[in-house]
């Protein structure tokens, strides 16, 4: 396969992550390392789930609501605990590691001729489905956070990472507010997993390792585009996260195919995540 | 209104740096009462306004709001009755959301957040008709980001969007106090008429003499965390700054 398309179809596989880091950095200021936790998290209940023969659908439920007790999980120990939200995260990024392997068995498992989200439409040669699949669910979630986050609801939400005090004045519950968030962040992230595991063909334990960075990465380059807009427009910002992802993954195969050491990757990674956080930064000062 | 029965707070206790911010203070507020309080700083005003409004638990005592105790309730919870209006001109608006978005909040405050959409043309033309009346011209900017106005605006934004929804209690700590003074008149002259359009309980903590003797119906000097000196509704007309100015001494 094109080495470009890969990266699209990567790109649109983790943008459901990167809408959940949208959710845990752009709306609370939580850069939420759970993150690197519950993608795994995501990526091992599917693969268990699938060579045991569950239905890709049932074994999706499964994989959110892992990723729901995740968010849940870092929610409460920073809200209840009063734990910095940071820690938080890595205090249950760490613990998932041992749940991880433990519902695993072992550190890896292949998934092979099991059936797979991309078996549930017809096959046909002249389509990708595996294209068509990321496609749709990535619509999907896009819509619906769409939705969610113009309900009063949403709303209140929103208000919740700006000012603490004139959200409870409002009556809201701050803290059921962040769980509720991390949640839902943690809840899309564990949907990358699930999407991605099953393109690649394996689950492996050690496949979240510094993933959080790669969502942080599409929401500040969807962050840095929608600055050119100078919109404040919700839809395209949820776009714009996508675009991010996608953005972000031809990059790195960018860089790849043109002779660099994939031992430095990750390098790069943080390199290019640290020049776009400090050229938004530039581009918020001078506004 | 509001009842505040023999409350009392220390904070840090045990410790070297126990403050007693108030003692055993008994206070009725009643429909229509717009009462100031003065005192010095660290006499106890804003930690009787944060014990009414929640933020604080107090250690001893009571709240008593229309006949519930809400003792025990926690600032989100007793939103159903108290409105706030900070003293940080941005803390009472949500910087990122628009003026929409903002107000619909205000206008559910009572109410719990669901999964509804809420701003239809009706609530958009009803905003439009509210945010007139503080003639701003903010009536044609209600997409936009409340961030992207004065702090003068937001706080009036937030004196609105206090009397939104069902109040019957406004507490105001210190509303003008980083606001520039032809600003700050007006806030408080809105603030003024919203209280008397809406029969309110009012609370105001400040430091502005001429606020309290102008629109104090009932004037409150606070010292060591108690109750050191009332004017009520008969001798807070005959009260002159040049009076107050003398119990801060």
């Amino acid at each position: 396969m094109d080495f470009y398309t890969a990266a699209l179809l990567q790109g649109l596989g983790y943008a459901a992550m990167g809408l959940g880091i949208f959710i845990s950095l752009k709306i609370f200021n939580i850069p939420d390392i759970t993150t690197d936790g519950s993608y795994t998290l995501g990526g091992v209940i599917t693969a268990v789930g699938l060579v045991s023969g569950w239905h890709p659908l049932l074994t999706l439920l499964f994989v959110i609501s892992g990723g729901v007790l995740a968010g849940i999980a870092t929610g409460l120990i920073h809200t209840k605990l009063k734990v910095n939200s940071l820690l938080a995260g890595i205090l249950v990024m760490t613990a998932l590691y041992s749940v991880n392997l433990g519902i695993m068995g072992r550190p890896n498992i292949p998934l092979i001729n099991v059936n797979s989200i991309f078996d549930l439409l017809p096959a046909s040669e002249s389509i990708n489905m595996e294209l068509i699949v990321f496609l749709l669910t990535v619509l999907l979630l896009v819509a619906a956070l769409y939705y969610l986050l113009h309900t009063d609801f949403g709303i209140a939400m929103r208000a919740t990472g700006n000012s603490e005090r004139m959200v409870r004045a409002m009556g809201i519950n701050t803290g059921v507010m962040m769980i509720t968030g991390l949640a839902l962040a943690n809840g899309l992230t564990a949907i990358s997993g699930f999407l991605l595991v099953q393109y690649q063909g394996f689950a492996d334990i050690n496949m979240g390792i510094g993933i959080v960075i790669s969502g942080l990465a599409s929401v500040m380059i969807g962050e840095a585009i929608a600055k050119m807009f100078n919109s404040n427009n919700i839809l395209l910002q949820l776009v714009l996260v996508v675009a991010g992802s996608i953005l972000f993954r031809l990059i790195l195969a960018g860089a790849l195919s043109s002779g660099l050491n994939p031992n430095y990757l990750k390098l790069v990674t943080a390199s290019l995540v640290l020049v776009v956080l400090v050229l938004t930064k530039f581009k918020r000062s001078r506004s | 209104m509001i009842t505040v029965k023999n409350t009392g707070h220390i904070f840090s206790p045990g410790t070297p740096n126990a403050i007693t911010a108030l003692r055993d203070v008994n206070l009725q507020l009643n429909k229509g009462d717009f009462v100031v309080v003065l005192g010095s700083n660290g006499s106890g005003k804003s930690t009787l306004l944060n014990a009414i409004a929640g933020v604080i638990i107090p250690d001893q005592g009571q709240v008593i709001i229309d006949g519930n105790d809400v003792s025990d309730l926690k600032d989100f919870q007793r939103s159903k009755w108290i409105a706030r209006v900070f003293q940080d001109p941005l803390a009472g608006t949500a910087a990122d959301l628009s003026i929409l978005d903002n107000l619909r909040l205000a206008s559910i405050r009572t109410q719990t957040k669901n999964l509804n959409f809420g701003i239809n043309d009706k609530f958009k033309s009803q905003v439009a008709d509210a945010v007139s009346v503080l003639q701003l011209g903010l009536e044609n900017k209600l997409n936009q980001p409340v961030g992207t106005l004065s702090g003068g605006q937001r706080q009036a934004l937030t004196l609105l969007m206090a009397v939104m929804d069902n109040a019957s209690v406004l507490l105001m700590d210190e509303p003008t106090a980083a606001l520039d003074p032809a600003t700050a008149a007006r806030i408080m002259q809105l603030a003024d008429n919203l209280v008397k359009k809406h029969n309110l309980t009012a609370m105001l903590v400040t430091h502005s003499l001429k606020d309290a003797v102008k629109y104090g119906n009932r004037i409150i000097m606070m010292k060591e965390g108690a109750v050191f000196k009332e004017w009520d509704k008969a001798t807070c007309k005959e009260v002159t700054i040049e009076e107050l100015i003398t119990y801060y001494e």
